[in-house]
């Protein structure tokens, strides 16, 4: 017991000079400048278990898009998934120039994608395929204080939800739950705590938790629409 | 310790005319009473005898050999060597030259020939009255203040004699190994008197400084008055060889002649000043001499045989091994030798030094100790202190590595700074001298960040600790090459990162190695 006691001056005075900030390896991005835990989904089955997985978050150039295409990728963002379900998006840098909306100089908005990057090139292109991503959430980038659709975003990074706009006509259920709580009336106002107004319809629809989803022929409008 | 020694010189010498010498060389190891027992004094007379028989135109005839005899024997001999000389002159030879050596115990008034004793005033009378132009008495004792006191000679101070002096045709020198307080030495090593050792050295050669292959008394007694000075300023008592004279006429009295001795021995060309020593056979063996050359050019002869040969300087050894032949000659620079720097002397106890010091420039390079970092380059100074048995330094060293993050986004720059100590044991082998060492070293390191992002810049300390090997091997001059390599470790903090961000830190000890070479100036 004695020697174990010695024993434990050990890693204390090997702490005493090893002292500082502790060095990084390649595994170290930086500080992140964002980050946001939501939970993993699935569904259907994968045909192949999928190799080089990035996640990347894929922003627009414009507030009307019709495939992956038409974003543009930033590598700069980190997912962890932790078991069971969970996961955790990290930004590293800030968008460019390029990841701005044209319309608007000084705001980005994007979507997380989850990609397989087969031919390991660290971007999306190619052959690479879109494995999954985030349910219509958004994140929005902004140099000051705005309004986004009625919703205010402060400066740097946020998480929004998007807004049913990307939904098809034909597509959009109306779930019973959301009709329950009126028609147009959340855009005079408001909606509860746990609501939020889609500008779209004028109902408060549920907030829903950040998902990350992963599923066969997973699509662009799959990640800007929940229906 | 030797209890005395003198030489006394009477010359009585004509230039014009080359005349037979007379040697007695006496040796007793014996002394009176509680004198203690001589090792070396017999020996030394043998050595004296020997040279002059092989080198300085005596014949074995003309030569007495007096080992371990009483004074009345020694009296005895130089009175029928006088008779013999008177004889000569009836023969039309005045100019016949006499020359006594004594090696053993003596007081301030005589030699101590075992329980018998000489008087001085007797041995110079005897001397005085002998009929040789040249009288030469040489008497190896201590405490010669005696010998100073004698009638009819002058005595000079240490330094009177130079190089130039001419002796008169007639007249007495006196030359006292030790002052009239001074105990004389034996040393082991040398398995002599110091001084008889340095005065044979110079009749085989050492002493001949104009290279007019003579020695002269003056030569042979300056050479040797320097050496023994020299040889017993490392001992506890040093000693003082006096030169006492009393001259007329002119002339310069030769007492070995190195052409006419190169028929009976090998020469041997010391072509570079320095200190030379000479074993018989091999390192290991019997030291013949210790000479020290102060020009370029001199010679020494010595008996056919096999030697070896190191010449000292105060940077390096020189060390070779050679074959002289009778009446061959085999000069220096043109033997191979191997050649022992600064540390090795050291480390073999040889040399004059106590330490040596290493100042060293080294390329460097550090394997990776964190994951996907490549291998560091880096410089290092460094400063080293050879002790016989050790070496100690320290090395400043910086590297610098880089790394690109596995997500591509971000570069990192990773500078060190390293303050090592070290410990180190040399072999010295034939070419080159491998070290097995251990080391410990204090690091600062200092991670700078390329990235769009926000990555501010990471210092921190750390501790290391390894071993290594080292080869050594000798350039020029002082410089040395030097390689070295081992397996070292560090205990440093490291981030434990989750998705790309940093969110703990654990202690790392990670093994890697370590490589440099370059160059060292020994001084």
């Amino acid at each position: 017991m004695a020697v174990l006691k010695r024993a434990s001056w050990v890693p204390i005075c090997l702490s005493w000079v090893a002292c500082g900030a502790p060095l990084a390896d390649d595994a170290y991005r930086g500080e992140p400048l964002f980050k946001v835990e939501g939970q993993l989904g699935s569904a259907g089955s994968t045909e192949e278990t999928p190799q080089n997985v990035r996640a990347s978050i894929f922003w627009s150039r414009s507030f009307e898009v019709e495939s992956v295409e038409d974003l543009v990728e930033q590598r700069s963002t980190s997912a962890e998934v932790r078991f069971p379900s969970t996961f955790e998006l990290r930004f590293f840098r800030r968008p460019e120039f390029e990841h701005a909306l044209q319309s608007a100089q000084g705001v980005s908005i994007g979507v997380m994608l989850l990609y397989e990057d087969r031919d390991q090139n660290l971007r999306f292109d190619g052959d690479d395929r879109v494995l999954g991503g985030t349910i219509s959430k958004g994140i929005v980038f902004s140099k000051g204080p705005l309004t986004l659709s009625g919703v205010a975003i402060p400066a740097g990074f946020s998480l929004i939800d998007l807004p049913f706009l990307n939904c098809p006509e034909e597509h959009f259920p109306l779930p019973p739950e959301v009709l329950e709580h009126g028609v147009d009336t959340c855009m005079v106002q408001g909606c509860p705590e746990d609501l939020r107004c889609d500008q779209r319809f004028g109902f408060c629809f549920p907030r829903a938790p950040l998902m990350l989803v992963i599923e066969d022929g997973f699509s662009l409008e799959r990640a800007l629409c929940p229906f | 310790m030797r209890l005395c020694l003198a030489l006394l010189v009477t010359l009585v010498w004509s230039s014009s005319v080359q005349a037979k010498t007379y040697v007695v060389s006496v040796g007793n190891n014996l002394g009176k009473g509680a004198e203690p027992l001589l090792r070396f004094a017999e020996q030394d007379a043998q050595s004296f005898a020997s040279v002059l028989r092989r080198l300085g135109r005596v014949s074995g005839e003309n030569t007495v050999l007096l080992l371990g005899e009483d004074a009345s024997t020694l009296r005895g001999t130089l009175l029928r060597t006088n008779a013999r000389l008177r004889s000569a002159q009836a023969n039309q030879t005045p100019n016949d030259a006499l020359i006594i050596y004594y090696s053993g115990h003596a007081d301030a008034t005589g030699l101590h020939l075992g329980e018998s004793t000489l008087p001085f005033e007797e041995l110079k009378t005897i001397v005085e009255s002998s009929p040789a132009r040249v009288r030469v008495l040489i008497v190896d004792s201590c405490r010669s203040g005696g010998i100073i006191r004698i009638k009819g000679v002058r005595p000079s101070g240490s330094f009177a004699i130079r190089l130039d002096d001419r002796l008169d045709a007639e007249g007495m020198a006196i030359i006292t190994s030790s002052a009239g307080s001074e105990d004389s030495q034996e040393s082991e090593t040398l398995k002599a008197s110091f001084f008889t050792h340095h005065l044979v050295n110079a009749l085989r050669g050492a002493a001949d400084r104009d290279q007019d292959a003579r020695v002269t008394l003056n030569e042979a007694y300056s050479y040797a008055y320097k050496e023994t000075l020299r040889s017993t300023g490392r001992t506890l008592n040093i000693q003082h060889p006096t030169y006492l004279y009393d001259i007329k006429g002119k002339g310069d009295f030769a007492l070995t002649y190195l052409t006419e001795g190169l028929k009976r021995s090998g020469k041997l060309g010391l072509p570079e000043a320095g200190a030379y020593l000479i074993m018989e056979g091999s390192a290991n063996g019997p030291m013949v001499a210790e000479v020290s050359v102060e020009q370029e050019g001199a010679q020494l002869l010595l008996k056919p045989g096999r030697y070896f040969v190191q010449r000292r300087s105060e940077n390096h050894y020189r060390e070779y091994e050679l074959e002289l032949e009778r009446g061959g000659s085999v000069d220096l620079s043109s033997v191979e030798y191997e050649e022992l720097t600064y540390s090795q002397l050291l480390r073999k106890g040889g040399g004059t030094r106590k330490a040596v010091h290493t100042l060293s420039v080294l390329g460097a390079a550090r394997g990776p100790i964190l994951e996907g970092h490549q291998v560091a380059p880096g410089i290092a100074l460094g400063y080293s202190l050879d002790l016989p048995w050790l070496s100690l330094g320290f090395l400043a060293r910086w590297s610098l590595s880089g790394a690109q993050a596995q997500s591509g986004d971000l570069q990192t720059t990773h500078h060190e700074l390293g303050l090592r100590l070290k410990a180190e044991r040399f072999i010295d082998l034939a070419w080159l001298s491998v070290s097995l060492g251990l080391l410990v070293e204090g690091l600062f390191h200092r991670q700078l960040f390329q990235s769009a992002g926000v990555a501010p810049d990471r210092s921190s300390w750390a501790f290391g600790f390894g071993g290594f090997v080292a080869v050594e091997r000798s350039l020029f001059s002082s410089l040395v090459l030097r390689l070295e390599g081992g397996p070292i470790s560090q205990v440093f903090s490291r981030a434990v990162t989750r998705g790309g961000e940093a969110i703990d830190q654990k202690l790392e000890t990670p093994l890697t190695w370590w490589a440099a070479g370059g160059i060292g100036w020994r001084f």
